[in-house]
């Protein structure tokens, strides 16, 4: 008993504070897609596909203000893709972005984190954490990301990403520097201001918004690379096995 | 009854620059469907993978005296899920219509862009 009240009370007023904050969070709750036209290829009766692939595919694969000298690797990235593509079972970062997984968010004080249909987390740190130092910080395909709220707006602070190994987006290099404002800017819909800055890929900062929708769908059920894989390479070029 | 019709489709120039790379599904690019085709298929289903990382519709598809057997890919069952279909939305036996990009190698297979029943209804539609 007296351990109880010891603990309540060591606690309290720090929970009090967590519960306050917690409180002024915005709620996201629901499942999203980003809502780019890239997803019109999925399938849908009664949805004009043509029509659709008259917009802008694909946000993150807009113009890039690459430098001169980076231009060249860009293209060559691309036609290696084109001319022997491969399969992914995830997305590095930004493309997870715009992929066709969709996610949830998980807001609390300390951490907001993206649970993507593919089993896969990403992690944003809101508790007033740094970054690692550089011995302590290696690239990866999502980096690290650290952010922090300005009132209704998520501030994402991203670094340490591997460069991108399917076209999706822009070929950038591991100096890429990436700042987000991901907000609601009306019910059902979310965006993501998406700013990169790279010196060795980009003459000038890169801004990209990435437009999410919210789906009917009231739980996420997660998919699989392996489990009926039917697109083998042979020759370096995918197929599609035949049915039984 | 064995109709396999096909016709060009309207397609911007950023998809003829990235139709080769851009993963339209997925698990992986769509460099191996023609995106600036499209086939329809009229057939008899014989089987509906409801499967990650893609569903597909296996289609016997009347041609002369013969029965192609069709392969159509489609997305993961969630995000089909999320559009308006089932996994009971097609079952072996259905006659239907699909409407596909066709592989550019000539085997018979394609992405899936829309289905119908025989009578034109379309399959899969959110209500």
């Amino acid at each position: 008993m007296m351990l109880l009240v010891l603990a309540s009370g060591g606690c309290g007023h720090e929970d009090s504070a967590r519960v306050r904050t917690f409180a002024q969070l915005p709620n996201w709750k629901g499942i999203w897609i980003a809502d780019d036209g890239y997803m019109s290829t999925l399938g849908l009766s009664g949805f004009s596909e043509q029509k659709n692939l008259n917009r802008s595919l694909v946000v993150l694969n807009g113009k890039a203000p690459f430098r001169p000298e980076w231009a060249p690797k860009v293209a060559a990235f691309r036609a290696a893709y084109a001319n022997a593509p491969g399969k992914e079972c995830g997305f590095y970062f930004p493309q997870v972005m715009e992929s066709p997984w969709m996610f949830q968010f998980l807001i609390t004080p300390e951490e907001t984190a993206l649970i993507f249909g593919g089993r896969e987390i990403r992690h944003i740190y809101t508790d007033g954490r740094k970054h690692l130092d550089e011995d302590s910080i290696w690239a990866t395909p999502w980096g690290d990301s650290i952010g922090h709220w300005e009132g209704g707006t998520l501030v994402v602070d991203t670094i340490a990403v591997q460069p991108a190994r399917m076209p999706l987006g822009p070929l950038l290099s591991e100096k890429a520097h990436f700042t987000e404002r991901i907000r609601m800017p009306a019910p059902g819909r979310i965006e993501d201001q998406l700013t990169i800055e790279d010196p060795v890929a980009l003459t000038k900062a890169w801004t990209v918004t990435v437009p999410y929708k919210l789906t009917a769908l009231d739980r996420l059920m997660h998919g699989d690379c392996q489990e009926n894989d039917r697109n083998p390479i042979i020759d370096g070029k995918l197929t599609i096995a035949p049915g039984h | 009854m064995n109709k396999i019709s096909s016709a060009r489709s309207r397609t911007v120039l950023a998809m003829v620059l990235f139709a080769g790379s851009l993963p339209s599904l997925a698990h992986h690019s769509s460099a191996m469907f023609d995106m600036d085709k499209v086939v329809t298929l009229n057939g008899t289903v014989t089987e509906f993978q409801w499967t990650n990382p893609h569903c597909f519709i296996q289609l016997a598809v009347p041609r002369g005296a013969a029965i192609e057997q069709w392969s159509v890919e489609m997305g993961a069952p969630i995000q089909l899920f999320e559009r308006g279909w089932k996994r009971s939305s097609v079952k072996p036996g259905d006659r239907i219509s699909v409407v596909i990009h066709p592989m550019r190698d000539g085997s018979k297979g394609g992405a899936i862009v829309s289905a119908a029943t025989a009578d034109g209804t379309p399959i899969g539609k959110k209500t």
